[in-house]
């Protein structure tokens, strides 16, 4: 849920899919059409307008699949439940959770989100459900009242934590990551969590993070004249 | 807060669940579906897991699973595919004040904005 443009859920997949041979089929639903377009080319998955009702039957056709939907509509729940999802990974916008807007947490729109994305757990029954967010979600007023709605769908945490990544990437971004796990799921079995290792030295090169120097002749890459 | 707090959960607060706030468009957990004539089925409605929303909005987080299953007639609507009778279903916004006094509860979607959700585990 909220996939976004770059769709890092969905790399962690291929990157599990890759590296420990893992399957995964994913379902992404994103609201913002740029957004899921940017996703759709970027892990070359089909796009379905999700706007109206999704046919479930286009659940079984698809390995991989982005659904330009809102969360807070019902029209995509027939389509998640005919995937018949393990995991459902709430990534809900970040803004009202964050230092660096006006922390309004579940007093707006926006921060309900995450309560709605939850409410439908309880719908879908995935095995486990991961969740991500700003670190300041963590210590805001509210979010007791998201610890206890996970409870109410019928979860419980079992692991969460602030992570920097810094420690791995050339970037400071401190994110809350957690999981939960189905309290009446007898098959599952918590396990420790492992964060990744810290590497030394990240520098963007490190990633083939810098642009070539034929890219940076682009417009859009600096102020416009009104700006300046 | 507590007020869209309680809005959120009570909008997704399942029927027949402990303490559950009545809605008319629920949800409702059935399976084992037996068509007993016309478009009236009779199935097996459960006290669904989770917590409903009241006890939750009083920290009273008990568990429990899909119990203290109970006999229900309901109206099904007859373009969706019949239910299979050995499916758990989470019927979505299913109507809980029938117009039809011999039944209990209505999944119409021509008429509401019913969903039937297949279920699973």
């Amino acid at each position: 849920m909220f996939a976004g443009g770059v769709g890092g859920w969905k790399d962690a997949c291929t990157y599990l899919q890759n590296a420990h041979d893992l399957k995964f089929s994913t379902l992404a639903l994103e609201i913002d059409r740029d957004a899921a377009l940017a996703y759709s080319i970027a892990h070359n998955v089909p796009i379905v307008n999700g706007m109206k009702h999704v046919d479930p039957a286009i659940a079984s056709e698809f390995r991989d699949l982005i659904v330009l939907t809102d969360i807070a509509g019902d029209t995509w729940l027939e389509i998640c439940s005919a995937w018949q999802p393990d995991i459902v990974v709430i990534s809900a916008p970040c803004p009202p959770w964050s230092q660096a807007g006006n922390a309004s947490g579940l007093h707006s729109d926006q921060g309900q989100l995450i309560l709605r994305a939850i409410a439908t757990c309880k719908l879908l029954r995935p095995r486990a459900i991961a969740l991500e967010q700003v670190s300041a979600f963590a210590s805001h007023e509210h979010y007791k009242y998201v610890m206890q709605t996970l409870r109410w769908a019928g979860y419980v945490i079992h692991h969460s934590q602030i992570i920097e990544a810094s420690d791995i990437l050339p970037i400071a971004r401190a994110r809350w990551l957690a999981y939960a796990l189905r309290v009446q799921d007898a098959t599952n079995h918590p396990m420790p969590f492992q964060m990744w290792k810290p590497e030394k030295s990240q520098v963007p090169n490190t990633w083939n993070a810098m642009l070539p120097e034929h890219m940076l002749s682009d417009d859009k890459l600096f102020p416009s004249q009104h700006v300046l | 807060m507590s007020e869209q707090w309680r809005d959120v959960l009570q909008s997704m607060d399942f029927w027949n669940s402990d303490g559950c706030s009545f809605q008319r468009n629920g949800i409702l957990v059935a399976d084992s579906f037996e068509l007993i004539g016309g478009s009236i089925y009779e199935a097996v409605a459960w006290s669904p897991e989770g917590i409903s929303s009241s006890c939750a909005l009083r920290d009273f987080l008990k568990f429990q699973g899909d119990c203290k299953p109970q006999q229900i007639k309901l109206i099904w609507d007859a373009s969706r595919p019949e239910p299979l009778p050995d499916v758990k279903y989470i019927l979505y916004q299913v109507d809980t004040m029938p117009a039809n006094p011999t039944v209990d509860f209505e999944v119409l979607d021509h008429t509401h904005t019913c969903l039937a959700i297949a279920q699973i585990r």
